[in-house]
């Protein structure tokens, strides 16, 4: 298998790779590796620089061009320091444990090339920022002892020696987490700002340069150390020891002429931040992180703020930033005080106004040093399908779902499992004769219902036209009913901030939780249409929000003037709805009781507040009154007691009369047979990821293609998809789950049903209720189910990669829409009863 | 010439997992030496080709040689040099066309486990390979690694396009095979996409870095051992075939 000489090299086929040349992209690849020598189980430039004790994945021994502990000690001045071991390999240098002799104490010692130098006109400067941070006197901040020589070859640091892991070492091992995040920037910023007023830009801000303690402090390292990034010098070969990636530069940094100030570290910060929330980096075109993780959409300002290219767009202070951070999410926490405020004077709960400090769970967070697992503050939702799997998951479905041949389960894990005749009941509060259990009963028709507190004149709140409006500054609640506690809903309907897109949000059991803090559950419409369930939790750091993500409304749904808005408790469980499309059941056992509000939105309106108490009776009936079953399935069809507005029927749309479509339509090879697509394309539709919904294509295949369009139902953020296709030589079609990882799954086949060349025959994927239909000409052709069911959200499309000639490609939206309804819309439901059992 | 239809299944199946301990091979291996496969017929057809079949014939073989090295058996009493697939791959066709039994009973082998092999795109191809003198294994190396470089940026070319960003990767494209000689120039660019020359220099990077990572990743399905050692030197002997 000899590989000729250069005398042997063939002329270039012209084209094949777009006018590149073969040679400069082999080339591409192998001189942007960082010459390091990178330890043998990963392909990872961005090796991290340990600083504290050992570590499995560790190199034993050092590099060959590094010195042994002992060397170290020779070279470093005489008798200073003792080094003890070799900790790792890094971008920049190579850290040492050792111990300064007089002082008996523990420090690191980095050690660094000298001829860097003269590649980087390094050294003078280092020395003077080392000067510099020897200043830096911060909690937050590894302190340097001490500078010099070590020997001809390497310049040395001594620093103080962290007893914990990076966070690097965190986020890669996916214990990172939002609540994490939270605690931690702010001290990141805090130490920043203060490198920042004593004037020391950090310039390599990343994950492996932060640590954390064992008491949960960050340490940042690695000051000062200049990075200027040269897009040619980064392609040539490298001497000695290499910069490291330089995925959190910012642009400025790659621009010989640019100057960088400190706020390149803003644009790094807003990188890391990114990575701590998504566990990925933002390459390349990056989605907002909110697209990408189950994190907050506030997240999504500041990091694209941070990561501005022009550093005047960004933010000026790290203090900024963490002001930002820390108010994640800011109006839910005023609202909860002057809730607490409100709801004070007529019923007399003990609550702690302000949060005081105890000996919090916050420490463990940090027991990943031990080993320990991360226990993740988000994750409070409990489990209770057995098909499903993840933290954050509620119980689903707007429709049956097929749990794997289990009876309806209890939803508390706690009871023992009992049909519906015999689930528990509630128990039963005082407020028995004004709120009768089980009956809707309306509040505040008249201003005079209003609390006293409610009807002065700078409240908050004003009636007007028989709306009670949100206005001027204040952010009060309107406190529902004081005496209804446990078990209780709340329902109004509500029309937005036209200006800010603001919604009223519902309240319910605020009160205190286990540990004595101020808690609610909240129900939230944000203005970027996201619902989310959220529990208050207060913290020695502040409060924080783990919240579950419901899903995302779309503007066809909110283009409704008014919409009705309903969150209640009963036991451990909650139920919210939203209009016509969204309702979730979830659970979670922390607030057993507490009063119920309706938060402030903006300039939000409500109207027709209602609440209903549900004490005393048996919990499956109090979730039925909910309008869910105890799956948390809707059971409030169309037509249902609860609708205030009819829902349309769901109708076809028109894929290629959408705007981006029409573009690739108008670039597309046309006939009289339909559109040829062009190759190596495929089309996702714009339209909102949907829950349920179907593609519809007609098209017909030339002859001799040798395959055939293929319809998709992708999940947004991956890569991932189901996919119908058809094999022509094979003669069969099937339906395939394909996600990155893992082998094609294979769900469903059909032989002999491929239409005949140049015949024009329509194709259709529904997905409905966690199973896909596929249908030919209207006939079902396969059906499967679903095997990964979390995943709830779906982007339609189909791939164009092929010889299909298509003249109709069509959506259907069915989120909202019952089983039933939907599977009869799609003339399924007949054809259905044949295929089960398959 | 249309570009090649990308196989279905994500190439993030490894060639390791087709070498178990004890030589065993199980169905999850074969899946995943099944979907390579799919990837890298066309080297192979080409290879066949160049060796003196027919079209007709080629196709029979090509199709009759990956039924066989995909049969149950057939991989543990193969080569124990499987270090790398390329390699592994010619060897093993060698062997078969030299062995006249099982040429000829190529054609009876049913199932066509091939689900992206297209007769007549890849002796479209094929006919317009570089000329004679290349031997079928210089021809062979050659496509192979051409094919490495073309699924690569077909991915690239996804990403990107999947983010709608299609017209951004067009400009930048040419990006990817500059060298220190031949500078991009940027100002160009960024006129032609209305952005900064700053704000080009960074995508030009970062597409860079994106391809090195794709080109790597696609690299090491091939490889036993992939170490960025062994990916660096694939790519090294990749880069004397073209």
């Amino acid at each position: 298998m000899s590989t000729s000489g250069p005398d042997d090299s063939p002329p270039q086929t012209p084209d094949e790779l777009g006018g590149l040349d073969p040679k400069d992209l082999f080339n591409a690849g192998l001189e942007t590796m960082p010459p390091v020598t990178l330890p043998p189980q990963s392909a990872d430039p961005d090796a991290t620089i340990p600083v504290a004790g050992p570590r499995p994945s560790q190199p034993s021994a050092p590099q060959v061009e590094l010195p042994l502990p002992e060397e170290l000690t020779q070279l470093l001045p005489s008798d200073a320091y003792q080094v003890e071991s070799f900790l790792g390999q890094g971008g920049m240098g190579a850290v040492y444990k050792g111990t300064q002799v007089r002082l008996k104490r523990p420090v690191a010692i980095k050690i660094m090339r000298r001829d860097l130098g003269k590649d980087y006109d390094f050294e003078a400067r280092f020395e003077r920022e080392a000067q510099a941070m020897a200043k830096l006197n911060h909690p937050n901040i590894v302190s340097v002892i001490d500078f010099g020589e070590a020997g001809p070859n390497y310049l040395y640091i001594v620093m103080e020696l962290i007893d914990g892991a990076d966070m690097m070492d965190v986020i890669r091992t996916g214990r990172m987490t939002q609540e994490m995040a939270l605690t931690l920037l702010p001290q990141i910023c805090d130490a920043l700002q203060f490198a920042h007023d004593h004037g020391i830009v950090h310039r390599d801000i990343k994950p492996s340069n932060i640590m954390l303690t064992r008491d949960g402090r960050i340490k940042m390292a690695d000051f000062g150390l200049a990075k200027r990034y040269d897009v040619e010098s980064s392609f040539r070969t490298q001497t000695g020891t290499g910069m490291g990636t330089p995925d959190y530069a910012a642009p400025e940094q790659f621009d010989p002429n640019a100057p960088i100030d400190h706020r390149a570290d803003i644009y790094a910060l807003g990188v890391m931040i990114y990575q701590m929330i998504t566990g990925q980096l933002p390459r390349g075109v990056w989605k907002p992180p909110s697209q990408r993780a189950e994190v907050a959409p506030q997240w999504d300002d500041i990091v694209s703020r941070a990561m501005q290219s022009d550093p005047s767009d960004r933010y000026q202070q790290a203090s900024e930033v963490k002001t930002d951070v820390s108010s994640i999410p800011l109006a839910e926490s005023r609202r909860s005080r002057q809730t607490a405020e409100v709801a004070a004077p007529t019923a007399p709960q003990p609550r702690a106004l302000a949060s005081t400090p105890t000996k919090s769970r916050i420490p463990l967070i940090f027991g990943l040093i031990v080993g320990a697992v991360v226990i993740a503050i988000g994750a409070f939702f409990v489990l209770k399908k057995p098909a499903q799997s993840g933290p954050l998951t509620p119980v689903s479905g707007t429709s049956n779902t097929k749990a794997p041949a289990a009876p309806p389960q209890v939803v508390t894990s706690a009871k023992p499992a009992a049909a519906v005749s015999t689930s528990p009941s509630l128990p039963v509060s005082k407020s028995s004769t004004q709120f009768p259990p089980g009956q809707w009963v309306k509040r505040f028709t008249k201003p005079e219902d209003l609390p006293a507190n409610l009807r002065k004149p700078d409240s908050g709140v004003k009636f007007e036209d028989g709306w009670l409006r949100f206005v001027g500054k204040s952010s009060n609640s309107i406190g529902v009913a004081p005496e209804l506690q446990k078990n209780y809903a709340i329902r109004c309907r509500f029309k937005r901030d036209t200006v800010t897109g603001h919604s009223p949000g519902l309240v319910v059991r605020h009160g205190m939780d286990d540990g004595g803090q101020d808690s609610y559950y909240g129900f939230d419409l944000s203005p970027k249409k996201e619902l989310l369930i959220k529990r208050k939790q207060s913290g020695p750091q502040g409060d924080s929000f783990p919240h579950s993500f419901i899903g995302k409304a779309t503007e066809a749904e909110l283009a409704q003037s008014e919409e009705v808005i309903e969150f209640g408790a009963v036991g451990d469980h909650l139920v919210a709805r939203l209009g016509r499309s969204f309702v979730k059941l979830v659970s979670d056992p922390h607030l057993h009781q507490g009063t119920g509000s309706i938060t402030r939105g903006g300039a939000s309106a409500i109207r027709d507040i209602e609440v209903i108490n549900l004490d005393g009776l048996p919990e499956a009936e109090a979730l039925r009154l909910l309008g869910v079953d105890e799956q948390g399935n809707d059971l409030r069809g169309k037509t249902g007691a609860a609708a205030t507005s009819a829902t349309p029927t769901p109708v076809w749309r028109d894929a290629l009369a959408e705007a981006p479509l029409k573009k690739v339509i108008a670039t597309a090879n046309h006939t009289d047979k339909g559109y040829l697509l062009p190759p190596g394309n495929h089309w996702e539709f714009p339209a909102q990821p949907v829950r349920a919904g179907a593609i519809r294509v007609l098209a017909a295949t030339e002859a001799g293609s040798p395959n055939h369009l293929s319809l998709n139902f992708g999940l947004p953020g991956t890569r991932d998809h189901y996919q119908v296709f058809f094999r022509r030589k094979l003669n069969e079609c099937g339906l395939s789950y394909l996600k990155e990882g893992l082998p094609e799954r294979r769900l469903a086949l059909k032989k002999g049903v491929t239409p005949a060349d140049g015949e024009p025959h329509e194709l259709l994927l529904a997905r409905i209720a966690d199973q896909f239909y596929f249908l030919l000409n209207g006939e079902v052709i396969l059906q499967a189910a679903e095997p990964d069911p979390t995943a709830r959200y779906l982007t339609l499309n189909c791939f164009g990669d092929t010889h299909a000639r298509v003249q109709k490609v069509e959506y259907l939206n069915l989120d909202g829409v019952s089983e039933t309804e939907a599977l009869r819309l799609l003339g399924v439901d007949e054809q259905r009863n044949d295929l089960r059992g398959k | 010439m249309q570009s090649q239809v990308l196989p279905r299944t994500f190439q993030t199946t490894r060639w390791s997992l087709v070498k178990r301990a004890n030589g065993d091979i199980d169905a999850e291996a074969v899946q995943a030496l099944a979907a390579l496969c799919d990837s890298y017929w066309y080297p192979i057809y080409a290879y066949i080709r160049r060796s003196g079949h027919t079209a007709h014939d080629a196709e029979d073989l090509t199709q009759g040689f990956f039924a066989k090295l995909l049969e149950k058996g057939t991989l543990a009493h193969a080569d124990p040099a499987k270090g790398r697939l390329r390699n592994f791959l010619l060897t093993c066709v060698r062997n078969f066309l030299h062995n006249e039994h099982e040429r000829a009973s190529a054609e009876r082998r049913g199932a066509h486990l091939l689900t992206s092999f297209d007769q007549a795109w890849a002796e479209e191809r094929f006919a317009s390979e570089p000329a004679d003198e290349l031997s079928p294994d210089r021809l062979y190396q050659r496509r192979w690694a051409l094919t490495l470089l073309e699924f690569t940026l077909q991915v690239l070319e996804q990403e990107y396009s999947a983010d709608g960003k299609r017209e951004l990767f067009a400009a930048l494209r040419p990006c990817l095979g500059f060298s220190k000689d031949r500078a991009p120039n940027y100002a160009v660019i960024a006129a032609q996409l209305g952005s900064t020359e700053v704000a080009v220099r960074t995508q030009v990077f970062r597409l860079r870095q994106r391809w090195r990572e794709i080109l790597f990743q696609q690299v090491s399905l091939t490889l036993d051992d992939p170490t960025s050692d062994e990916i660096k030197g694939e790519l090294a002997e990749l880069l004397e075939c073209v």
